[in-house]
């Protein structure tokens, strides 16, 4: 009745994993229960081994009959069987391209109430449960409060300190038999094309590294912000006098005639932010400006500014955030 | 072959929104539109429709009360055949539209059931899922490409996921989720609005659609976001980097 | 010789009445034709040429050719009526005798050799190099060939005739008015051949002349030579309008027929379909297009020669009309419309007032209409259908420009001179705020009661209605109209000229009746009237050179091209002009909506435009436009020059006292 359950699936562990037991661990800390962790798929065994340590007072592996590859359908059915006598107080997962069509297939098998991609947990008790969603592409928040003794769950995983392993805290692996026609048939996974850019999405991406015409072009300033942009983990983008000049493709475009972004961070470097850019990036939750130029218009958005000349700056930034991320990891 | 697209009443895309103190979204100016996910959804119903030799019927259905019929026109003046509107003032929780939803579907049989991968408002991105789900249907989500065998048995649909593209094909009938790639939409212009009223437009009341069982999700206490603080202007990159760590942002 | 004549009029009858079917096929439209109108017209287009006269070899060589045409038809004319009138009435001479024959005999060698000179000139400038010329296919080479060779029979027939008279040119001293055939048959007699087989070789060049002509008569209505009738015509009935203006569209005839701009042939006025018939191919349009200068697939001539040759291939009388292909797609596509910057550089120009820039606007309202408008195109018209701004910004933002400024509203100056006009650039757009800022810095120092509308203040619509979306604009435009009328405003000053244009001459039909003017022009006024003390500079030399860009809306559509030159030089300013400057000013790519659209085929329009404007090395370029104003400073940008882009307000407000 207490206890919370985080899935895994498929069962291939990633940083919005560790995440969303995080997150199951702040809920089960209110309900006074134990947070146990599902891991579905072929290996899931194997992937159980990477989350030795984090709390979890079990640790099941589910790997169903007749599923080779990840489907929203064979998932949904193989959770509903797997959790049916179970009565956890959540169901909880990151919020992942699965999960967003997974956790709603399930709810309405179960017929439980569900949301998605919270930020907070606001309440918890035995009949209700209130969480902290961001609405209305991010410019507000609200509480949704989900009644009931039993709820779905996903949460975004950038709000929650993910879990940290403490190795010598072991759970038990245990393998669970899911017998079942899981596989639907009416859908056929073909084959899964991997991104050709190592960078992220610039549509889904935290942070942006965006570029204007002062960065002057593929051999001078463009590098330095692609380097930046790998050391963040961060898209890059550009305006539209760039994407004209041939330096970055069209798909590189942020503004009104390319994309609007709305990323958490967005690094505006030798950018001086014209109307028509402005228009595709003012929704970003902060933006860093970095421009030689004390009256560009960028400044007049940007949280924090920096009147500097980027090809001084761009290889100072990039070398504190390398230093930054070696000294945390 | 028939396709149904279910469509919400967003607010523009471009709106600011407002909330009063009590936590109460105010839309007294704000114009609303075709959840812009949606209108992707119409469009490639459309497009299906156009390239097809048979005889496909594209039907809009939206739940709500008496001013989501602006949002009809506009669906029905981009091309859509037909329009069905389930009539409710009651706030409904998602996985009861989603009942609403698989109600209709069972009422008009659809060979493939179309929708916006989520709305602009509530982000929620759950109710088609719950919709195959309900039915016992297939679904793809986040589809950039659909692309339909002749005999209108399979669509072949690439998902927009985490890691790329995954290509799946899904017997009809079946769910698919639109993502931004899918399409351009087309502009519900003026004589599309005008051919628009003379299209069939039909009114079910909710109590017609069974039992929807407790509502038990709820909504409330909207607020704007922490106010941002001023820009500031740093002095050097270590600073930069500092108010960037202090932040949180890397 | 009389079947020919038959068969050639029976060939020029049907051609002109298988066009009169073409143009039948169009709507009627309810204008009248305005008869005073029509005579300034043919006067000025037709008599004088004047519109052909602003290229000086193209005037010389088609008033050339029009004169002599025009003197030989007559003078032909008179020898058959002679023939005919003589042989009726059993006479010897019915009135072609005297004096009158011999001045009109002399006139007809004074226009005959001017017609071959003419067609002389002509030929050479199809042959030559020079980017201002007109097409030349080898049909065009043959039609003056063709009338190089009639006239030239002419003179041998005329030379003939004198020759193989009785007793030759002494006998007929008189003749000797006909001074080129005179001389021709002195040729002849010299050359000493028998008087038989002069006769006979008259007779010959005689039909050979005769034949040709015909030949020139029936082969009129299906080529370009059709001009000659229908440019004259077309010229006569057009619609009087200014340039660049559009026609309105009757919300409830579209209700009624459910069609909305031209989406097939049909859907074209009698009027539009007749005046593609008048085009005389001579390129000037083309010459003149922005789009087609910079490689974009538009040229409006071949808008209007294609609409017109579509309008005749699928005409009833000759046959099927289901066999022709589609006009949207298949005749012109959806590039070349949305290519058009609205400029009117092409309505200027033409000799035969065409009116390219409504025909394409009219095509844009099909494709509006049936929705095919993608892309950030269609994300601008709706935001200014929602948001009232063409960048879909909060309303509550408009008035952020007057920060630390205390710009009085009609709230607070309920009853000003003048009202301020901001415009959605001016408002939103940074660059231009500062415009707005320094207009209203010389508001102030000039004592101008003024205020501005603060957020009632919407788009007028403009561009939505140059993409073709009527709808958006008569909504946006009527509750500008509403806003201005409750608030009894009277006099308007703006510093777009979008807004400009709008509000001057498109609001009045909507029942929107204000003085409107530019901010260059009330500045000018303020100069002069002593009202705007400016700086003298010190030495009583040159602040700065400034090369000044007609905007399309401000100069070419409404003639004002003074005012902001005056302002200009009241501060100071050496203003300099480049070749393409005031009615032949080029559009900086920025009207017609395709400031919110991409610009990826061919090179760029603004760039090529600060080509033309920094060749002149001035300080500054000033523009009086923030259309203008993001496109020469992202031109400036992108070619890395040094040289400033700044506002005429901007400008002038450095300098006041």
């Amino acid at each position: 009745m207490n206890d919370v359950l985080v899935i895994v699936a498929p069962a291939v562990v990633k940083k919005g994993d560790f995440a969303a037991i995080g997150f199951a661990q702040q809920a089960a800390e209110r309900t006074g229960g134990a947070v146990d962790v599902l891991l579905l798929g072929p290996n899931a065994s194997a992937a159980a081994e990477r989350l030795q340590g984090c709390g979890a007072r079990t640790l099941y592996a589910a790997s169903p009959v007749g599923v080779e590859n990840y489907t929203a359908e064979a998932y949904a059915a193989s959770i509903a069987v797997f959790f049916d006598g179970r009565e956890d107080r959540l169901i909880v997962a990151a919020t992942s391209s699965q999960t967003r069509e997974v956790f709603p297939r399930l709810a309405a098998l179960t017929d439980r109430p569900v949301t998605s991609d919270v930020v907070a947990i606001e309440e918890l008790d035995e009949s209700s449960v209130s969480f902290t969603r961001a609405v209305f592409v991010g410019n507000l928040l609200c509480t949704e409060t989900l009644e009931g003794s039993s709820a779905l769950v996903t949460c975004r995983p950038s709000e929650f300190e993910p879990v940290e392993l403490v190795p010598s805290v072991s759970a038990p692996i245990e393998t669970v038999e899911l017998s079942g026609e899981f596989a639907h048939a009416g859908k056929r996974y073909v084959s899964l094309e991997q991104a050709a850019s190592e960078r992220p999405d610039l549509k889904e991406a935290d942070i942006i590294v965006s570029v204007g015409r002062g960065t002057k072009g593929p051999d001078e300033g463009i590098p330095l912000a692609e380097e930046l942009a790998d050391a963040l983990g961060a898209a890059l983008g550009g305006t539209r006098a760039v994407v004209d000049a041939g330096w970055l493709p069209n798909e590189f475009q942020v503004g009104q005639t390319g994309k609007i972004v709305a990323p958490k961070l967005y690094i505006a470097i030798g950018l001086s932010g014209a109307i028509q850019h402005l228009a595709g990036m003012r929704n970003a939750k902060n933006i860093v400006a970095i421009n030689k130029d004390q009256d560009a218009p960028i400044f007049e958005v940007a949280d924090l500014g920096l009147i500097a000349d980027l090809f001084q700056a761009v290889p100072e930034l990039i070398a504190a955030v390398r230093s930054f991320q070696n000294a945390s990891t | 072959m028939k396709i149904l697209v279910s469509i919400k009443r967003t607010p523009q895309r471009d709106a600011r929104i407002k909330v009063d103190e009590g936590g109460q979204l105010q839309l007294g100016d704000v114009k609303f539109e075709v959840n812009p996910f949606d209108e992707l959804a119409l469009e490639e119903a459309l497009r299906i429709k156009e390239s097809r030799s048979d005889d496909t019927e594209v039907v809009v259905v939206t739940v709500g009360g008496e001013e989501c019929q602006e949002q009809i026109l506009a669906a029905l003046a981009m091309g859509a055949d037909r329009a069905l509107r389930v009539d409710t003032r009651d706030e409904l929780d998602r996985l009861q539209i989603a009942k609403v939803l698989a109600a209709v579907v069972e009422r008009e049989s659809p060979d493939l059931y179309l929708a916006g991968k989520l709305a602009y408002d509530d982000e929620s991105s759950q109710i088609p899922a719950m919709v195959a789900g309900l039915l016992g249907w297939p679904q793809a989500s986040q589809a950039s490409k659909i692309e339909l065998t002749e005999d209108g048995a399979i669509a072949n649909v690439t998902c927009e996921v985490d890691d790329g593209l995954e290509h799946v094909g899904v017997s009809l009938p079946a769910v698919v989720t639109a993502d931004l790639r899918l399409n351009e939409p087309r502009y519900a212009s003026l004589p599309g609005i005008m051919r628009a009223k003379k299209k069939p437009s039909d009114v079910i009341p909710l109590s017609d659609l069974g039992d929807l069982g407790a509502r038990r999700v709820s909504v409330s206490n909207y607020r704007g976001l922490p106010a941002k603080e001023p820009g500031v202007k740093v002095a050097s990159v270590d600073q930069l980097v500092d108010e960037l760590q202090a932040r949180k942002l890397i | 010789m009389y079947t020919l004549f038959f068969a050639a009029a029976i060939a020029c009858g049907y051609g002109f009445w298988a066009r009169w079917q073409a143009w039948s096929r169009g709507r009627p439209d309810s204008k009248r034709v305005d008869l005073n109108g029509s005579a300034q017209r043919l006067w000025q287009q037709v008599i004088v040429q004047r519109k052909i006269w602003s290229v000086s070899t193209a005037g010389w060589s088609h008033s050339a050719i029009f004169w002599g045409f025009v003197v030989l038809f007559v003078g032909t004319c008179i020898v058959a009526l002679e023939d005919y009138g003589a042989w009726i009435l059993g006479v010897e001479h019915f009135f072609f005798f005297g004096t009158f024959y011999l001045v009109v005999s002399c006139a007809l060698e004074v226009f005959g050799l001017a017609f071959i000179g003419g067609l002389a000139l002509a030929a050479a400038r199809r042959a030559g190099n020079s980017t201002q010329r007109p097409l030349a296919r080898p049909i065009d080479q043959a039609v003056l060939w063709l009338l190089f060779v009639i006239a030239m029979t002419g003179f041998f027939t005329e030379g003939l005739r004198i020759a193989g008279v009785e007793g030759g040119r002494s006998a007929t001293s008189f003749e000797a008015w006909s001074f080129v055939g005179w001389a021709l048959a002195g040729l002849v007699e010299r050359s000493g051949i028998e008087t038989g087989v002069i006769r006979g070789t008259h007779l010959t060049v005689w039909m050979i002349h005769m034949v040709l002509s015909m030949g020139f008569v029936a082969a009129l209505p299906y080529c370009k030579l059709r001009h000659i009738f229908l440019a004259p015509l077309q010229i006569a009935i057009t619609q009087p309008r200014r340039v660049g203006q559009l026609e309105g569209v009757s919300m409830e005839e579209v209700e009624e027929t459910g069609t909305y701009g031209v989406g097939k042939i049909d859907d074209l006025t009698r009027r539009q379909l007749l005046s593609f018939d008048a085009c005389t191919e001579c390129a000037r349009c083309q010459n003149v297009c922005p789009a087609h200068a910079t490689g974009k697939p538009l040229s409006p001539m071949r808008v209007v020669l294609d609409l017109g040759r579509l309008a005749n291939r699928s005409t009833p009388a000759n046959g099927s009309t289901d066999s022709a292909p589609g006009l949207h797609g298949e005749t012109i596509s959806a590039e070349v419309l949305w290519s058009c910057t609205s400029c009117a550089a092409c309505v200027e120009e033409c000799p035969v007032s065409i009116d390219q820039l409504g025909t394409i606007v009219d095509l844009r309202r099909s494709l509006v209409g049936e929705g095919e408008i993608r892309g950030s195109a269609q994300a601008a018209l709706r935001s200014i259908g929602a948001a009232g701004n063409p960048w879909g910004l909060p309303q509550d933002e408009r008035m952020d420009w007057t920060e630390g400024l205390d710009v009085p509203t009609l709230e607070s100056e309920p009853d000003p001179d003048i009202v301020l006009w901001v415009g959605c650039a001016g408002s939103f757009d940074r660059r231009s705020q500062k415009v707005t800022r320094a207009l209203v810095r010389i508001l102030r120092h000039a004592g101008v009661r003024f205020a501005v509308l603060g957020k009632k203040e919407r788009c007028t619509g403009d561009p939505a209605r140059r993409m073709g979306d009527e709808f958006t604009f008569s909504e946006l435009a009527s509750a500008n109209v509403e806003t201005l009328n409750a608030n009894r405003v009277r006099r308007i000053v703006t510093a777009c000229p979008h807004c400009f244009n709008g509000l001057k001459n498109e609001y009045p039909e909507l029942g929107g009746e204000y003085k409107v003017v530019h901010h260059t022009q009330l500045i000018d006024e303020l100069t002069k009237s002593g009202a705007l003390n400016l700086k003298p500079l010190s030495d009583g030399g040159v602040s700065k050179k400034v090369a000044y860009h007609d905007a399309c809306y401000l100069g070419r559509q409404n003639g004002v091209f003074d005012a902001p030159r005056e302002a200009l030089k009241a501060s100071d300013a050496e203003v300099l002009d480049p070749a393409q400057s005031r009615e032949r000013g080029f559009c900086c790519g920025a009207g017609g909506g395709r400031m919110w659209m991409e610009e990826d085929l061919g090179t760029r329009i603004n760039e090529e435009r600060w080509k033309q404007l920094s060749v002149l090395q001035p300080d500054a370029v000033a523009v009086a436009c923030p259309f203008c104003m993001t496109m020469m400073t992202d031109a400036a940008g992108a070619q890395e020059s040094e040289i400033e882009v700044l506002d005429v307000a901007e400008i002038v407000a450095e300098r006041l006292a």
